[in-house]
């Protein structure tokens, strides 16, 4: 099982890629999920998603399927989800 | 409220026959004012749309002085202006297209001692900021005033926009509730980029005014345009927000 990943901003140059798709585990929530893609992209990409205490950052956006999701719900992902974690821009 | 003159009548025709939005629509942007909030390379062709479009009132806020490093995309900036106020040249340069238009330049950027009397003057806002705080600061009056608010903003060659309208839709701070920790203020841009976003928040205020189509209501939408992705995602009021919570 899959779910694709969407990156913006910051978090797409901290991971590397814009787009990818990662292993899911049977049953798993977004929560354990979004702990695990930091395993794969790196600290830099850990250090916007999660402060130093691997508290979320809630100036991230979470998105599945293109519904926004709260990361405090701790919501199941299925195969073939869509998942897009937004940093925050701001310019003009 | 004050009708169309005949002159504006000829200048507004090829959008007079839009589904919606007719001469009482027309009227209506005649009569409504728009508080763009920085006049830089995202506020200056909202400004432009707007202008065009005969809006009757722009308030603009915008301090410091044109540099280089303004005329890849700031449009209402010029060459000759180099080192004068920006916002004078906002002006000089939105009179040229419309002279009917009503100018209320401010030479300063949104803070804490402007934010409620300019949100004050406005219908509708236009977040064009390059700055959280300000961006904040906007949110936070124009849900106080209940004010609708576009926010817009872009990142190198991605884009998004929302539109809030207070107790209906997520503010800015249900989006973001805590302070972000690794958004850069210099970034790579080219103009075309901050142009496409403008553009569509200069609709948006349109729309609201006029009262025709769709806002981006409960809606964020986001662009890439070096991948040409483009989504449109459906966001949620927090509960808890600090801002416009319960």
């Amino acid at each position: 099982m899959t779910v694709k990943l969407r990156f913006t901003a910051q978090l797409k140059d901290a991971a590397g890629v814009g787009s990818d798709q990662m292993e899911l585990l049977e049953k798993e929530k977004i929560q354990s999920f979004l702990k695990r893609t930091v395993d794969k992209y790196g600290s830099t990409y850990g250090n916007i998603l999660f402060d130093e205490k691997g508290k979320f950052r809630h100036s991230n956006l979470i998105v599945v399927n293109l519904v926004q999701a709260n990361y405090d719900e701790n919501i199941l992902l299925n195969d073939g989800d869509e998942l897009m974690v937004l940093s925050p821009v701001s310019g003009g | 409220m004050e009708k169309l003159t005949k002159e504006e009548l000829a200048i507004y025709e090829w959008q007079l026959d839009v589904p919606g939005h007719g001469i009482e629509g027309q009227t209506k942007l005649k009569n409504s004012s728009v508080l763009i909030s920085r006049c830089g390379g995202l506020g200056s062709v909202v400004a432009y749309e707007l202008a065009a479009a005969g809006i009757g009132t722009l308030i603009l806020a915008h301090a410091g002085n044109v540099k280089h490093s303004d005329l890849n995309r700031q449009l209402l900036m010029t060459q000759d202006w180099l080192g004068k106020p920006r916002i004078e040249s906002v002006e000089r340069r939105l009179k040229e297209l419309n002279p009917r238009l009503n100018i209320i330049s401010v030479p300063e950027n949104i803070d804490e001692a402007n934010v409620a009397k300019l949100v004050g003057m406005a219908d509708v806002i236009v977040g064009a900021a390059p700055l959280f705080e300000e961006r904040f600061l906007m949110n936070r009056e124009a849900v106080k005033q209940g004010k609708p608010l576009v926010d817009c903003a872009m990142f190198e060659l991605e884009a998004q926009i929302t539109t809030i309208i207070p107790g209906e839709t997520p503010c800015l701070s249900c989006l973001y509730p805590d302070n972000p920790v690794a958004w850069k203020r210099k970034f790579p841009v080219f103009g075309a980029v901050s142009g496409t976003i403008a553009c569509l928040g200069a609709m948006e205020a349109i729309k609201i005014i006029s009262g025709f189509g769709e806002p981006l209501t409960n809606k964020l939408h986001t662009m890439d345009l070096r991948s040409m992705d483009f989504q449109t995602i459906n966001i949620q009021k927090r509960k808890d927000c600090k801002i416009c919570g319960n």
